[in-house]
């Protein structure tokens, strides 16, 4: 049986081809297209998953899309008429989105892989999600939580899941509908600080580090808490269905204090003690730990009642609000479950792969174990071809393309192709330790928004003026935001203040851990000021070639763990193809760019 | 059976569609907005027909 996912429509499009119960390939538009979260019909996304798997889009049994475009024209329709005529603007505009184009997600889809829409099938929005959060487990049995902006109606939803004669049964428990919306809310609050929200959320919760929640009360009068776990949103201090307006109503900045604009500074750094930190800029660090301390709060509540409602030791978890690793941590370690589970790609743009899994295993059957999936479902590339272009690359040309401050024009491109993986490490093992920024790409690129040692930049992890130099010349990154590590699974407890059962679980970057004490100066530039990191454990078998490249650097270094961010500028996706990353090498700071076994540098003859 | 798209696919959905629409009203106690949304439809579906046929003005101005 051969399915493909598709979600696209709001932000992150993606497409994921599942043949006969396995993921053959999945990603994100966004990596074709080079526009970041890209929302549009995954046309390149579906044509690499189709080329993946070796056919064409008449060969399909099944495509699934991953919400019901019916049920969330209701609430759209209904929450634009709520405040009429203050929502008036409002209206006009989802109506002309919706009746024009959103609504007929299923005929687009009909027209665009030319196949019957008797061929296409939708689920919920937080049905895909828990689906997705459940395929990936391996789990025969879990608890399901679903925490995110908005879907069809509902913010929030429990679900349970289990396996039953090789099919998955996921039922849902309850839901917590619009506008009682944790997503929405740490959006608004984004966009207040004067962030990209839906976008810069990650910065808003790094943020929350260099605050103290002194307005955790009166945060917590605007997401209540109920008694039984559940929670309800204050819609007087937000502007979600009048959202021509801002994020947030007046009542919010009585309460909080004026908005930040973008353009304005704020003087907290990673890497540096903070100089002349104005009150101003201390009541926004204030208000973002709040924020970050009620969110937890609230998410610690609904595992609490899922784990009520659903007595388990598993739990899966899903939805936008799965990307906060602060929380995430915070459920591994105080939640009543003993497991957790969180999908490579837990936003909008992994419920492609969920819904094609569900939709292969409910028809086709299956067991837990066969659906499991690795992030590594990208886009391969053949680096020969593209080296050759080197020998054509003159300096003085790239010279008017650099980025301001660059200071590595003029000179020469030179490339060397290793005969195996070990010399190849050995060599960039060197470099980083020589204090090189190093661009890595190797095989098949991630799914999701981490960078899991195929598409990542790499430096030595104790040099905070080197992560200085890579967030200013290369990466474009603000200060505040800090840098994870990887580390072989041999040095994983060396490094992390962890239950060594929760070792396994921060495969992929998805929690922020305690920092021993005693690795701090050796991962001095990788830690944030809180004393935790987003660590990746870097396991053989998951990516062996970038196993491979931290136990290298780690016989020299002496400690197998290495700066790991995603090769990509601020505001860009990460890069898929070879020509991708040398257009970044060529135009920041890079020192050398590895494309499989080939190392391009611009060293001094 | 091909499962190829067919030329008349389009016209199939749009019915489909709005009984779709009116069934998730339903589902969410909503039944009292389906007269409005068949009206926000069938405003939807004379203004792509408008929109369809506007290429053709040029050549209805030039038939006078």
């Amino acid at each position: 049986m051969r399915v493909l996912g598709i979600s696209y429509g709001y932000h992150d499009a993606s497409a994921c081809m599942v043949v006969d119960g396995k993921v053959v390939a999945a990603a994100a538009e966004e990596r074709f297209t080079r526009q970041k979260h890209d929302a549009n019909f995954p046309t390149y996304a579906v044509e690499y998953c189709l080329k993946e798997a070796g056919i064409t889009s008449s060969d399909l049994d099944q495509a699934v899309f991953h919400e019901d475009p019916h049920a969330k024209f209701s609430r759209v329709l209904c929450s634009a008429m709520a405040a009429y005529p203050d929502t008036r603007r409002e209206f006009v505009q989802s109506m002309k989105s919706w009746l024009g184009r959103k609504l007929w997600a299923v005929n687009s889809i009909s027209a665009r892989l030319d196949i019957s829409p008797d061929r296409i099938t939708y689920l919920g929005h937080h049905f895909s999600h828990a689906v997705q959060a459940f395929m990936g487990s391996g789990f025969e049995s879990a608890a399901i939580l679903v925490v995110d902006a908005v879907g069809d109606w509902a913010c929030s939803a429990l679900y349970h899941g289990t396996w039953q004669e090789g099919r998955p049964q996921v039922e849902r428990l309850l839901e917590v509908a619009f506008p009682n919306s944790l997503g929405l809310v740490y959006s608004a609050i984004t966009a207040y600080l004067g962030f990209s929200p839906n976008d810069s959320e990650a910065t808003t919760m790094a943020l929350a580090a260099f605050g103290k929640p002194r307005f955790a009360d009166r945060m917590r009068a605007v997401v209540a808490g109920l008694d039984d776990g559940l929670y309800q949103v204050d819609e007087d201090y937000f502007n979600f269905t009048r959202f021509f307006r801002g994020p947030v109503t007046d009542k919010f900045i009585e309460t909080f204090g004026p908005a930040r604009k973008p353009t304005d500074d704020l003087p907290f750094n990673c890497f540096e003690e903070a100089t002349a930190v104005t009150a101003d800029a201390a009541r926004l660090a204030d208000v973002a730990a709040s924020t970050q301390l009620v969110l937890e709060e609230r998410v610690l509540g609904l595992c609490k009642k899922l784990h009520s409602m659903a007595p388990s030791e598993n739990l899966c978890f899903a939805g936008g609000v799965s990307l906060n690793c602060v929380s995430n941590y915070r459920i591994l370690s105080e939640s009543p479950f003993k497991n957790v589970y969180i999908p490579p790609d837990p936003g909008d743009g992994g419920t492609s792969v969920g819904t094609a899994l569900y939709y292969a295993a409910s028809h086709g059957g299956g067991a837990p174990e066969r659906h499991r999936y690795s992030p590594y479902l990208g886009a391969d590339f053949d680096e020969s071809a593209d080296i050759e272009l080197i020998d054509f690359i003159k300096p003085e040309r790239i010279t008017p393309y650099l980025k301001p401050g660059v200071t590595l024009s003029g000179l020469k491109w030179r490339s060397r192709t290793y005969p195996n993986r070990a010399a190849l490490c050995a060599a960039v093992a060197d470099r980083l330790m020589q204090g090189q920024i190093v661009g890595w790409v190797q095989g098949r690129s991630e799914i999701g928004p981490r960078a899991l040692g195929n598409r990542s930049i790499l430096i030595r992890p104790d040099d905070k003026a080197l992560a200085i130099r890579l967030s200013k010349q290369v990466k474009e990154r603000a200060a505040l935001r800090p840098y994870a590590f990887s580390v072989a699974e041999r040095d994983a407890l060396a490094t992390l203040a962890i239950d060594p059962a929760h070792v396994r679980a921060n495969r992929w970057m998805q929690y922020a851990v305690p920092v021993l004490e005693s690795a701090r100066d050796k991962l001095a530039a990788a830690v944030h000021i809180d004393g935790t990191t987003r660590p990746q454990v870097c396991y053989p078998e998951d990516n062996p070639a970038y196993h491979d490249l931290l136990v290298a650097f780690g016989e020299r270094f002496g400690l197998c763990a290495l700066l790991n961010t995603s090769f990509n500028a601020s505001g860009y996706p990460m890069v898929t193809t070879p020509v991708e990353a040398m257009a970044m090498f060529a135009r920041t700071e890079m020192d050398v760019l590895v494309l499989n076994n080939t190392v391009v540098s611009r060293d001094v003859e | 059976m091909s499962n190829r798209r067919r030329w008349y696919s389009g016209i199939v959905i749009v019915p489909r569609t709005a009984v779709r629409t009116a069934m998730a009203f339903r589902n969410q106690g909503l039944g009292r907005f389906v007269p409005f949304v068949f009206v926000l439809l069938f405003g939807a579906a004379v203004l792509w027909i408008i929109n369809t046929i506007a290429p053709l003005a040029p050549f209805i101005y030039s038939l006078f």
